[in-house]
């Protein structure tokens, strides 16, 4: 008897630590109005109701070997850091800016083998560049959730480790002429699986 | 010798200052120079160093890879004035190289006209904010199509069928824009006395908005140089 109610407070604490159901996968695809190839989409759950607990801050590194930032596409949380790494073979010196309304920053002189920081205040996005080379841009989007995916191009998703709860899946889309319909989903430790997500024409 | 070389001081001196235009009775101007240059800690390195990009004397020796700011052609410098509801027209082509302008600063109810010299039929639009979008008719080869434009702030024109064809619009009510190369003097005369708001942008830099006041009889003289460092350093005026 003592046993089992030992046993029993046990799987009381367990449940109490680690939630009632397991966390498990979403998976999907992603259907373009018209069939149009859009490039670097961005999948994600966001949950339903503000979480209180946020996702711990994170640090996530760009480089900027040949002229080019690596990657040019970052999906961040607020409190996030990002580290520009100017790992050029050579001597080349960077001026890392953005003069978004969602963040700006200028970093000034960013010679080989800096490594300049910024952190990341809000959600929203903007674009960054180099004011020394004109093709070095790239693009910070700040979202609330760490369940997201970037699609390459339309087509089938999977999002891991999804917590049960209500959530609502979206897609970020960078072409003007088209916006994503917004999903409520709401996960009870099963996976949940083909969800079809619309990307439409605005 | 050096009397050849002071002359070519003396007319590089007054080639490069602005001319004040006439004056009209009852009547007032804003001009100057415009012009973009690269962030002052890369000035500051050029300064001191003879090596690679930088020329020991303060300059930059300009790759293909580079902005080269002293030779920008899209900067514009525009004038908001309230009591502007004429609207301009503005002509853009495509080609199969791309949009004759990266840029255009534009006013609300500006009338836009894409004339198409590619080799396929082109679908345009324009979006604004949120679900704001507006969208020509399908433009075949050769041919054009034009609409009013009914937003206001950053705007994209893009093409449904070529993502490369991409426009960057400045868009605001009133706006009256001049396009200029670095180093260029921009004029705007015959102003009516009053209040009004100055911007100067260059799309990848961003802008810098100014309000100047306009008196009859007077000239105001306003010089602008665009880069990271004075546009981030800039608090644009309300």
């Amino acid at each position: 008897m003592r046993k089992n109610r030992f046993l029993l407070i046990s799987f009381g604490l367990f449940i109490g630590l680690f939630g009632v159901a397991e966390a498990n996968h979403l998976s999907g695809k992603v259907e373009v109005e018209g069939g149009k190839e859009l490039k670097n989409m961005i999948v994600y759950l966001e949950p339903a109701e503000s979480l209180s607990n946020k996702p711990d801050p994170m640090v996530h590194k760009v480089l900027q070997k040949g002229r080019r930032y690596n990657p040019d596409l970052i999906v961040v949380n607020p409190r996030d850091k990002i580290q520009f790494l100017n790992d050029e073979d050579r001597e080349i010196d960077h001026n890392i800016y953005s003069l978004s309304k969602f963040k700006n920053f200028d970093l000034g002189l960013g010679e080989r083998g800096s490594v300049l920081e910024i952190e990341i205040d809000n959600i929203g996005s903007g674009n960054f560049y180099c004011s020394v080379h004109r093709m070095m841009e790239g693009r910070i989007v700040s979202i609330n959730t760490r369940h997201f995916a970037i699609l390459e191009k339309p087509g089938n998703f999977i999002l891991p480790n999804i917590p049960p709860g209500n959530w609502v899946a979206k897609v970020i889309v960078f072409h003007k002429r088209y916006k994503s319909i917004p999903i409520n989903i709401s996960l009870s430790g099963k996976a949940h699986e083909n969800i079809e997500l619309k990307v439409v024409k605005k | 010798m050096i009397k050849t070389l002071v002359l070519i001081s003396i007319i590089t001196f007054i080639t490069s200052c602005s001319s004040a235009p006439e004056i009209n009775p009852g009547k007032g101007a804003v001009y100057g120079i415009i012009s973009a240059e690269s962030h002052k800690a890369i000035l500051a390195k050029a300064s001191k160093e003879n090596d690679g990009i930088y020329s020991g004397l303060g300059g930059l020796i300009f790759t293909d890879q580079m902005v080269n700011y002293p030779k920008l052609k899209e900067l514009f410098v525009c004038l908001l004035d309230p009591s502007f509801t004429d609207g301009n027209d503005h002509l853009l082509v495509a080609t199969d190289e791309g949009m004759s302008h990266k840029s255009l600063a534009v006013g609300k109810g500006d009338r836009l006209t894409i004339q198409n010299d590619s080799s396929d039929t082109l679908t345009f639009f324009l979006a604004g904010k949120e679900d704001e979008i507006q969208i020509f008719s399908p433009i075949n080869t050769g041919e054009r199509s034009s609409l009013v434009l009914e937003f206001e702030g950053d705007l994209e024109l893009g093409s449904d069928e070529n993502e490369s064809m991409q426009t960057t619009l400045l868009s605001r009510k009133g706006l009256v824009g001049q396009q200029h190369s670095s180093g260029e003097q921009y004029v705007f005369e015959n102003l009516n006395p009053g209040q009004y708001k100055i911007l100067f942008w260059f799309w990848r830099l961003g802008l810098i908005e100014k309000n100047i006041i306009i008196k009859a009889g007077e000239n105001i003289e306003l010089n602008q140089i665009l880069s990271v460092d004075k546009i981030l350093g800039s608090k644009n005026e309300p």
